[in-house]
């Protein structure tokens, strides 16, 4: 054979990759701010959700991949490749998004945790659905409620920044109202929830 | 003397011994199948460069293999009769070997090896294994070579003064001969194999051994992946991963890096429980093997505890990276110390308490660091070896390693913390790199809102009625998901990577009964340890701290439970 380098084409590979897991990072945001564990070892894996619920978690492959012929290799550039890895990265990034979202949307219709007659987004929508899931306080003050992320399509985030736009001064002053009401209700709950947490006899 | 005849290398000095005292045809000759220049290479300059000490535990192996069992080996530096093996072949007839570094030239000889030999010859085995007065016959062994005058000296004397109980001379030669034809029993087939044991062979013996590379190579020497092996081909795969293990412990010997040899023995005896439970095979195809693996632990942790009794973790320093990483290289002398000591304990060694004085303690303080829930291990050592010695049971002093570890859990891997400490499946090599920046790739993993030893501290600290302390952390405590995992297989436990298993994460009760805790945290399930570790309980501290992916609350209760009744 003709001479070769392949311990730095190793290492391109390496950086490759290190790219690839950057860019679906990049292009998945919901699942980047959500933390990563490992399975260093193992086939099965089982967790509780916080209400103390056993569920196994169930493995989902994502793969993707990109074929290029001999003749192709031989002209491939770095610029060429870049560009390949970033459609590997988009394929899988939506692979990766749409099994969450999937998956989330399963967990939360098992659990009836939908809010009922599913009506389209409006402030007291937003409200009803705040209402329906626990809230945690940093540091334990009130005004430090850790609030959900809002997830949705980018029509429907214009859509409601124009619902917002469009409200009166009193429609939001009630909304606001409604707002403080709220969390000073999951305040009380947080504090109920976490007198819970000890020992006892 | 025995007679080595190298046009005829079946029937060496092994063959000859065995022939005249057994009267059978000894096991090596049927593992002498092919030749490898290569290996024999590797095996000659590895013999070259030892010591007396360095071929102590490879020697053993070689008696092991044909026939002899064991009754001693030497522990300590200290002179023991000049006797440093001690051996019994299958009639009962006892045997005594003293072993040599280099060769014996005529000045060394009168100086040091004759008066010896003297006391070798002249000094009746004190052993409860050989019937008291009875005679044995000497051996003379060393990997070097004897000077014409020597031999002239030994004939005299063996016809003479010696005659009623003459040396035998083993040298150089002879033992080659036995190292290789039991090492053919596992000749690397693939190139792979032989690059590894190579690069391991090879390595820089100042650091620590990359253990799955070590594992990876060990389990192909013991075949451990293949089923339907005769009990005696098993017998054959544990003498040759003690032997390449010997090998590849060389340069590690020559630093005098015994907390790397300390940690490759425990893979390796951890492997060969992986045999032995997995194919359930009965001790005595293993049993003598591993325990003179245990006499090299043991030999290895004595001098680990010299070292730092003569201020070793003082007089470490050999560059200007030491502020940094001196701290690293500190955790881990005092980690393995402790496992050792516990290990003492449980073998009922007098000695295991003489590490427990203040002046000893201050060479000790500030030496633990805690790198990733990887050295939460051994903190949990600590604890329960000064609990153990102190004379006041349960002082509040003892309780502190563990207080630091629970707090540190908490406050690092809480939900709301930025950084976790690194999972039992990071080592401190790779905390070390992190730290300074070394990683080849970022590390992608979130640590926070769970722990793999959270569950062991409290168990541990509700096991010793800690119950105030755990009421002032159980808020933040059921805020951090109690992680696992578990080997589909009990052999499993052994290996340094598993396949199967499950990976299993729970949180403790929000409202938890005191009483209840305490109950569980005092029942032991005993079905879930491998039965091979519970028969050899003084392996069981280092094995953990060697395996701290392994560690759960299971081990660590049975851990306490075990250091309560010795």
């Amino acid at each position: 054979m003709i001479i070769d380098f392949p311990k730095i084409k190793e290492n391109l590979h390496k950086g490759m990759e290190i790219f690839l897991r950057q860019e679906i990072n990049r292009k998945a945001p919901f699942a980047a701010t959500i933390g990563k564990h490992f399975f260093h070892e193992g086939d099965k894996s089982s967790y509780e959700t916080v209400d103390r619920e056993k569920k196994a978690l169930d493995f989902k492959r994502g793969e993707s991949q990109f074929t290029v012929t001999r003749d192709e290799m031989n002209k491939l550039t770095i610029k060429d490749i870049i560009q390949k890895v970033q459609g590997i990265a988009e394929d899988m990034a939506g692979q990766i998004e749409r099994n969450l979202f999937q998956t989330m949307n399963e967990t939360i219709e098992k659990s009836g945790n939908t809010i009922p007659g599913n009506p389209p987004f409006s402030p007291e929508a937003f409200l009803k659905g705040l209402e329906m899931v626990e809230i945690d306080f940093d540091e334990d003050d009130r005004n430090k409620p850790q609030l959900p992320t809002l997830v949705m399509h980018p029509d429907l985030a214009k859509k409601a920044k124009e619902q917002e736009a469009n409200m009166t001064a009193e429609e939001k002053k009630a909304f606001d109202e409604k707002m403080k009401a709220m969390i000073d209700k999951k305040y009380d709950d947080f504090l109920t929830r976490e007198a819970k947490r000890k020992l006892v006899d | 003397m025995m007679i080595f005849s190298p046009e005829k290398p079946k029937e060496n000095w092994w063959t000859k011994l065995l022939s005249r005292l057994l009267g059978t045809k000894p096991a090596i000759q049927e593992s002498v199948k092919e030749s490898n220049p290569f290996l024999e290479r590797t095996i000659e300059n590895w013999l070259n460069s030892a010591n007396e000490m360095g071929y102590l535990m490879p020697f053993s192996q070689l008696l092991l293999s044909e026939e002899f069992s064991i009754c001693h080996t030497s522990r300590q530096n200290a002179f023991e009769q000049g006797k440093d093996v001690v051996a019994l072949d299958k009639h009962g007839s006892s045997h005594a070997f003293q072993l040599k570094g280099g060769n014996i030239t005529h000045s060394r000889w009168l100086k040091e090896v004759k008066g010896e030999i003297e006391e070798l010859i002249d000094l009746a085995i004190e052993h409860p294994s050989v019937s008291k007065g009875s005679k044995h016959k000497s051996y003379l062994v060393t990997n070097g070579e004897l000077e014409d005058t020597v031999r002239v000296a030994i004939d005299n004397l063996n016809s003479n003064k010696w005659k009623e109980n003459p040396l035998e001379v083993i040298t150089y030669g002879q033992l080659l001969r036995g190292f290789v034809a039991l090492s053919n029993t596992f000749v690397p087939q693939k190139v792979g194999n032989y690059k590894t044991f190579l690069d391991l062979y090879f390595s820089n013996g100042g650091g620590l051994i990359d253990e799955r590379i070590f594992s990876d190579f060990i389990a192909d020497v013991l075949r451990l992946k293949e089923d339907g092996l005769f009990k005696e081909e098993r017998r054959r795969n544990v003498a040759a991963a003690v032997l390449y293990t010997s090998y590849i412990l060389a340069p590690f010997k020559k630093e005098n890096n015994h907390i790397a040899i300390i940690q490759i023995l425990t893979l390796l005896g951890s492997h060969i429980m992986a045999v032995a439970e997995k194919f359930s095979l009965p001790e005595k195809y293993w049993e003598e093997s591993f325990k003179i693996i245990q006499d090299e632990i043991f030999l290895t942790g004595g001098r680990l505890q010299e070292e730092i009794t003569n201020d070793g973790l003082v007089t470490l320093v050999n560059s200007m990276w030491d502020g940094e990483i001196g701290s690293y290289r500190r955790h881990l002398a005092v980690s393995y110390l402790f496992s050792f000591k516990l290990a003492q304990l449980f073998e009922k060694n007098t000695l295991w308490n003489n590490a427990v004085n203040d002046a000893f303690f201050v060479k000790l303080k500030d030496s633990m660091k805690l790198w990733g829930e990887g050295a939460i291990y051994s903190l949990i050592v600590c604890f329960l070896y000064v609990n153990r010695a102190l004379s006041k049971k349960e002082d509040d002093r003892a309780f502190s390693p563990l207080f630091t570890a629970l707090e540190a859990v908490l406050k690092f891997n809480s939900p709301d913390s930025k950084f976790g400490l690194l999972s039992p499946y990071y080592g401190i090599t790779f905390a070390i790199k992190r730290r300074y920046g070394q990683l080849e790739e970022p590390l992608d993993e979130k640590f926070t809102g769970r722990s793999f030893l959270i569950r062991s501290l409290i168990d541990l600290l509700a096991r010793h009625s800690r119950r105030l302390e755990l009421e002032k952390y159980w808020r933040a405590i059921t805020h951090i998901a109690q992680d696992k995992f578990i080997p589909e297989e009990l052999w499993q436990h052994f290996t340094w990577h598993c396949d199967k298993g499950d990976n299993q994460s729970e949180f403790s009760n929000q409202t938890q009964s005191w009483i209840e805790l305490v109950k569980n945290a005092n029942a032991i399930d005993f079905d879930s340890i491998p039965k091979t570790i519970q028969t050899h309980l003084s392996f069981l501290p280092l094995f953990l701290l060697v395996y701290p992916h392994r560690i759960n609350s299971n081990y660590i209760k049975f851990l306490d439970e075990t250091v309560k009744n010795a």
